[in-house]
């Protein structure tokens, strides 16, 4: 959603991923797809989750989850959010 | 993974874990405390009376379209006050079209009176004037000023008493850090969310102080209405982007430290000066401590 669509240049790409890949999995997936989102994502391996997005994996934020390392399941839906973009 | 059961309702499954509080909330639960969170921070600071006329900043952000939706719910439940939007069009262009297209449609939705006041049109320039030229300070400290004078008067000019903005509390944390890092203890006092009674000025309010950016963000998509998508061409806050990256990995750490943070700048507020005897700018007027106002002085009046 927001700038993130636009750094994507898509609003709700599909991603083909192995089995067992989490949340990590698809952001890591996404940002090799579309270079531009790098920036907005920040460093992924700093914070779990993220502060500068909201991950939501099939509706639910991932901090309700088990974070960054929550197993994606075939056919899940995640929405990035982005939080800091001023009111 | 399942997610757990609402802590509040204890009925739905969660789709949030506030990490501070070790709430876990689901999308009716987590809207309607955010809700009674604002109305306990509007009861806190004492921001408004029966009968405020309330004028709310709205950018076209999720911050201020989601405290716009709040503030017009809870004054149509309480029947206390009148809401209305007021918009600044700092003259940027393809930046502010997207805002306020989304700000009209809101406002036509909520049934929400709104106005909008140009930089154009008060100061006879746009930021993509000033932007364009050479400078000494930055895009951000030229349009914070001029924005700040544009909301009072847009505020006066719809008989508003009071103008809320919606400053996070990710906002005011930084805002208390910067004012301690630039030594700015002038700028301490002016965290004061419910504001103060100056001559010439609407009192300014921040019911959104005490809500998490992230909350906001969730609040947003949960509602399912659409905010602004565009980054501001211009934006350029070296500082505060510090702040806020320092502020991110301490909450990720240590959560609470935002509200830590704002609490303890709060404290320091009676401790400091409210400020300088005001008197009134001798070139357009408006009240400034000095004798020129800073607007006067950015634009080279």
């Amino acid at each position: 959603m927001g700038l993130l669509k636009d750094a994507a240049g898509a609003s709700e790409p599909s991603l083909s991923l192995g089995d067992g890949s989490s949340l990590r999995g698809v952001l890591e997936a996404l940002v090799e797809t579309f270079p531009g989102l790098g920036d907005a994502l920040g460093d992924l391996a700093a914070l779990n989750p993220p502060q500068s997005i909201l991950v939501l994996l099939d509706g639910v934020e991932a901090g309700n989850l088990g974070g960054l390392g929550t197993p994606v399941r075939d056919g899940s839906e995640v929405v990035l959010v982005p939080v800091t973009h001023g009111g | 993974m399942e997610p757990p059961i609402c802590t509040k309702c204890r009925a739905k499954p969660s789709v949030y874990h506030r990490a501070y509080s070790g709430e876990r909330l689901c999308p009716d639960c987590f809207r309607e405390s955010l809700k009674e969170r604002v109305k306990r921070t509007i009861n806190r600071f004492h921001m408004f009376e029966h009968g405020s006329r309330i004028a709310v900043g709205v950018s076209g952000g999720k911050d201020s379209l989601g405290l716009l939706r709040l503030l017009a719910e809870i004054e149509e439940e309480t029947h206390g006050s009148d809401v209305v939007a007021v918009t600044i069009d700092e003259g940027i262009k393809g930046y502010r079209d997207e805002a306020l297209r989304l700000v009209g449609e809101a406002c036509s939705g909520l049934g929400v009176e709104s106005v909008v006041l140009g930089f154009g049109d008060l100061f006879g320039t746009t930021m993509d004037d000033i932007a364009s030229r050479e400078r000494e300070l930055s895009t951000c400290s030229y349009c914070g000023v001029l924005r700040r004078r544009a909301l009072n008067e847009a505020a006066k000019s719809v008989g508003a008493d009071r103008l809320a903005t919606a400053h996070t509390l990710d906002d005011m944390a930084q805002s208390v850090l910067l004012n301690i890092l630039r030594g700015d203890a002038g700028g301490m006092a002016t965290i004061d969310p419910g504001g103060g009674s100056l001559e010439g000025f609407v009192r300014r309010v921040k019911p959104y102080c005490e809500v998490p950016e992230r909350e906001s963000a969730l609040y947003a998509y949960l509602s399912g209405f659409e905010f602004q998508s565009l980054p501001c061409p211009y934006a350029e806050e070296a500082m505060r982007n510090d702040m806020r990256g320092f502020l991110n990995r301490m909450e990720a750490k240590r959560p609470g430290t935002m509200f830590v943070t704002f609490n303890t700048g709060l404290k320091m507020i009676p401790t400091l000066s409210k400020g300088e005897a005001m008197g009134h700018c001798r070139l357009c007027g408006e009240p400034t401590p000095g004798d020129t106002c800073r607007v006067c002085q950015l634009l080279g009046r």
